[in-house]
């Protein structure tokens, strides 16, 4: 795989800024009732600043992917505030709230969700053209740049059956990167993958965050994502453990 | 192309029976109603095949095959109209048909002028038959009703209401629905319906302009001793009387809905499946923020599409099945209005079906991609 060695010559810059990016104050979410209640998330708070590259470590249903789901607008918490680029979404109506996620927020899941349809670059295009509504031959010129950036504009016509699962995922990376966003919420976006696609997924995301100044926030149980993070989150049963590291060298036996 | 086709493409197995159930429902509609047109477009041969601008009969007649007979001075009630350029007598009726080898056979007589420019005169007539027709006795009948009258061709002898008569050619594609149409000269109808001399069944009067038609036909109905009618409205009445009396109209309505409500079953949940099959692809849609409208468009365009395919799927197969249905005798009209509704009813129908597929959007959760 080629990709860019510079995204800064493809991609308008944001960076320059440091300041806070986003903020979560006492988070909590419960889910269920009675005796079927469960604490996803207990009294959570984080901050990230622009342009960082934030791992959420933890083990499974620690509440790291609930945390995630909170801070980018997709799931209400109970109690605490989020507060994204100075405002706090909870505190939108749902239609700002979509509309905020529509102007700043990305999102790359673990289980690529492509269109089957689609071709490789139609899967750029649909989000540039229907969220920034930006003309057919804008939103390919855009997708081909994405694509190219990303080693993938020989493989723009191909459909999501004839990819390989990194090229896969790189694809749904330049769907999310085609909005220009400034924030990035990546669930298991390696998982799938072997570490050598892995490496490629990561080393993309951090020149993301640190060439283009979008704040880049990874769930990931892989511990070998460690040295690729500006920051490093640890939950467990629901609350942000602050040890030191102890607790990651112990799971992972890796410190940050 | 648009991703709504570029799906379409990709998923065109999933997609075929949405398709063809549109299909099979312009399909249905166009050539009930095409087998229905042609059916009832016998009743008004005379109406259709013959040159006349107006026609003027006794009062409220309910097709050109039930007139009843008026007197033949209401000739000079349509010569009289300034418009008028010529007018003449015209004679029709149903009578008894006795075959050479015995059994008898209803049977429709009509009586017309025999010159070239009559107008009563159906055009099928060549000059060498409405020659020949000029003898008392003879007749001229269509080929496809020989059988139905026990005889075998030019020449042949039967009776009609006890009078003899004598073939002399045959006409080519004026079917018959209630009775065989028996073609003749006045002189030799009046016998055969049994009217007064001074009886006849119709007045036919041809304008100046056709275009003026509409306007006498106004002012003769105004006196309530005729019913008047322009040839197209004659024609139409005549079709519609039969269409609403033998309630085939209805049984066509049930078979067209049902149709439809099969259509529409089919296509809707074509389309439902297709979307819910792409759910989880919308969710992420839905989350980085892209409206659903935007979604539910593109359903919509797919439901276009199907629709759009469906129909041009159809209307050659329903041209190709008229064709058919020729060859073995049968007749289907297909006029643009028609084929033109069958689509517009069927396209309604796919849209409708993509409304209702809209609720597997319903489904979509963003939040259900982190769970």
């Amino acid at each position: 795989m080629s990709i860019s060695p510079n995204l800064k010559s493809n991609i308008k810059l944001r960076s320059g800024v440091s300041g806070i990016s986003i903020t979560g104050k006492n988070i909590s979410k419960t889910f269920g009732e009675g005796d079927m209640k469960t604490t996803a998330v207990n009294d959570v708070s984080i901050e990230i600043k622009q342009g960082e590259v934030a791992l959420m470590m933890g083990p499974s249903g620690s509440g790291k992917t609930t945390l995630l789901a909170i801070l980018s607008g997709l799931l209400k918490p109970d109690n605490g505030k989020v507060v994204a680029l100075g405002q706090d979404i909870w505190a939108l109506n749902e239609r700002e709230r979509e509309n905020f996620r529509l102007k700043h927020c990305s999102f790359i899941f673990q289980g690529y969700n492509l269109f089957a349809s689609l071709t490789a670059r139609q899967q750029l295009e649909i989000v540039a053209q229907w969220g920034d509504g930006i003309s057919s031959r804008e939103a390919r010129k855009k997708a081909d740049e994405i694509l190219d950036v990303l080693g993938l504009l020989k493989k723009a016509h191909l459909r999501p059956g004839e990819l390989s699962g990194g090229e896969k995922q790189r694809v749904a990376i330049g769907r999310a990167l085609i909005k220009n966003p400034d924030f990035c919420f990546a669930d298991e976006p390696t998982s799938a993958l072997d570490w050598a696609h892995g490496e490629q997924v990561i080393d993309i995301l951090r020149s993301t965050a640190h060439d283009r100044g979008c704040t880049v926030l990874i769930v990931a149980h892989d511990a070998r994502v460690i040295p690729y993070a500006d920051k490093i989150f640890y939950l467990e049963d629901g609350k942000m453990i602050d040890d030191g590291g102890k607790s990651i060298h112990k799971t992972y036996g890796k410190a940050p | 192309m648009s991703y709504a086709l570029s799906t379409l493409w990709y998923d065109r197995q999933r997609y075929l029976p949405g398709v063809l159930a549109v299909g099979f429902s312009a399909l249905l509609i166009a050539l009930q109603c095409g087998l229905l047109l042609g059916l009832f477009s016998i009743t008004s041969i005379p109406v259709d095949h013959t040159n006349a601008d107006i026609w003027l009969g006794a009062p409220e007649v309910l097709s050109v095959d039930l007139g009843r007979p008026i007197r033949e001075a209401s000739l000079a009630r349509l010569a009289s109209q300034p418009e008028i350029e010529r007018s003449e007598i015209y004679l029709q009726g149903f009578s008894y048909w006795s075959k050479p080898d015995g059994g008898t056979e209803l049977c429709m007589v009509i009586g017309s002028r025999l010159d070239e420019n009559a107008l009563g005169k159906v055009k099928e007539l060549t000059r060498d038959l409405y020659l020949q027709l000029s003898e008392p006795g003879s007749i001229v009948i269509d080929e496809s009703d020989l059988e139905r009258l026990g005889v075998k061709g030019v020449g042949d002898h039967a009776e009609v209401a006890g009078n003899r008569v004598r073939i002399v050619g045959l006409t080519k594609g004026l079917k018959s629905l209630a009775g065989p149409y028996v073609f003749c000269s006045i002189n030799t109808a009046r016998p055969l319906l049994r009217v007064f001399p001074d009886q006849i069944t119709y007045v036919l009067g041809k304008c100046h302009d056709h275009k003026d038609a509409a306007a006498v036909v106004s002012r003769l109905r105004e006196n309530q001793n005729f019913s008047a009618f322009t040839s197209p409205e004659f024609s139409f009445r005549s079709r519609m009387h039969w269409l609403t009396k033998t309630k085939a109209g209805i049984a066509l309505g049930y078979a067209a809905a049902l149709g439809l409500l099969v259509g529409a079953v089919v296509t809707s949940q074509t389309l439902y499946a297709a979307t819910a099959a792409s759910l989880r692809e919308f969710a992420v849609l839905r989350a980085m923020g892209i409206p659903r409208w935007r979604m539910q468009f593109m359903v919509m365009q797919q439901s276009l599409f199907v629709g759009l395919i469906g129909v041009g799927l159809a209307l050659p197969a329903v041209h190709g099945l008229a064709t058919v249905a020729d060859y073995f005798g049968g007749r289907v009209e297909l006029p643009i209005w028609l084929q033109a509704t069958a689509a517009i009813v069927t396209l309604t129908m796919a849209l409708f079906s993509g409304l209702f597929a809209l609720r597997s959007l319903r489904n979509v959760e963003p939040a259900a991609l982190l769970r």
